[in-house]
């Protein structure tokens, strides 16, 4: 809790500094929350390319709007809350983009039936970390954006239900509800290797 | 929500909507003995319960990624663009963008009392921009060169007070309008 309360006290510092344009002060914003931010990101959209593109963007609109930054909310949670809407207009994109290409009917209501999209989820193979952490980012990504979004704050990034319910503007309830719908979604898709291990 | 019944709990689908606060530690002492009793004598239920701590730490431990060697690079060339372009238009550099200002605009909207300030800005500029097309009213002096016309008004009153210390008419009819409303070639 200290700690939080140190990390919020050094970011207020450093808002202030870089509203006087203090570059330096922007700089060390970006070097403490790039790798929170890409990382969110990068299990959000379908490259590695767009992920480092959107979290440039990200701090590019921070920057920008730095002065607009009210200092009652954390600093986390607004660039999460400016990378969620890029996520959210990225993922328009490529859906605009597949449905031109080659049109398939939407399944992001049936979430809960969904599967991860490859036909070779054999247990013995994901005892490999490596592989297992594959299988876990395609599961993700195979998620509802809805859910993905919820749990990869979550149970990744490791915000609390408050900060989620600031950054997506939804009801506590709503967070919580999703995030458990979420999980259960994630261990169906992991099922096989989660039987191998029990 | 009853979720237990005479604090027992009655069946799977009960047991299943305290899961959440469960697994992560959020129920209450008694909710969370009474299902771990639901738990020993269910096989189903403790194998979904096991499932999902098994996926939450797996989602806990997913591997850290980092941005490119180059990142910080070309952010701040890019970032150096932005500002050239804010100083090479010779003002104050602005950093927030026109979609930002017209969010910024539209949220001061949603600020009670602030729409009305708008509506009563808005009925101004109204009369400021019908005020020159009212004729004035008969007996009225009005001018577009308010110095010279003021003089003269004086002047008037003056010779006026001098000669009825005790009234004051011309006051009275004194009205000056410092518009266009009447041409440059009016002339006192």
């Amino acid at each position: 809790m200290v700690a939080v309360g140190n990390t919020m006290h050094a970011d207020f510092a450093l808002v202030q500094r870089a509203k006087a344009q203090d570059r330096a002060a922007f700089n060390e914003i970006v070097l403490r929350y790039k790798s929170k931010v890409y990382n969110y990101i990068y299990r959000q959209v379908e490259s590695a390319a767009d992920a480092e593109d959107l979290t440039q963007e990200t701090f590019v609109r921070a920057y920008l709007s730095i002065n607009s930054f009210q200092s009652r909310a954390s600093l986390n949670t607004w660039l999460f809350r400016i990378a969620t809407n890029l996520c959210i207009d990225q993922g328009r994109k490529e859906k605009r983009s597949r449905s031109l290409l080659a049109p398939r009917s939407s399944d992001e209501d049936n979430y809960v039936e969904q599967e991860v999209p490859d036909s070779s989820f054999d247990p013995q193979e994901l005892a490999l970390n490596t592989e297992l952490g594959t299988k876990l980012d395609a599961a993700l990504r195979s998620l509802p954006e809805k859910l993905r979004t919820v749990i990869l704050l979550y149970d990744i990034e490791g915000l609390s239900y408050e900060e989620i319910s600031a950054i997506l503007d939804c009801p506590l309830g709503t967070i919580k509800s999703r995030i458990f719908n979420a999980r259960s979604a994630m261990r169906d898709k992991l099922a096989p290797y989660l039987q191998s291990i029990s | 929500m009853n979720i237990l019944n005479n604090n027992k709990i009655v069946n799977c689908a009960s047991a299943e909507c305290l899961l959440p606060q469960f697994v992560d530690g959020n129920l209450s002492a008694r909710e969370a003995w009474q299902l771990e009793k639901h738990l020993a004598e269910c096989r189903n239920c403790s194998t979904k319960v096991d499932q999902l701590k098994q996926t939450i730490d797996l989602l806990h431990t997913a591997s850290r990624l980092d941005t490119a060697d180059d990142f910080m690079a070309k952010l701040h060339a890019r970032l150096d663009v932005i500002d050239e372009s804010a100083n090479s238009v010779g003002t104050v550099p602005q950093r927030a963008s026109l979609r930002e200002l017209a969010a910024t605009y539209l949220r001061m909207l949603r600020v009670p009392g602030v729409p009305i300030g708008v509506a009563i800005g808005a009925v101004a500029v109204l009369m400021i921009a019908l005020i020159p097309n009212l004729k004035p009213a008969p007996g009225t002096i009005t001018t577009s060169k308010p110095d010279a016309h003021i003089s003269t008004v004086v002047e008037a009153q003056l010779a006026q007070t001098a000669a009825d210390p005790l009234g004051d008419a011309a006051a009275d009819q004194l009205v000056v309008h410092q518009n266009n409303a009447i041409p440059d070639s009016y002339n006192p």
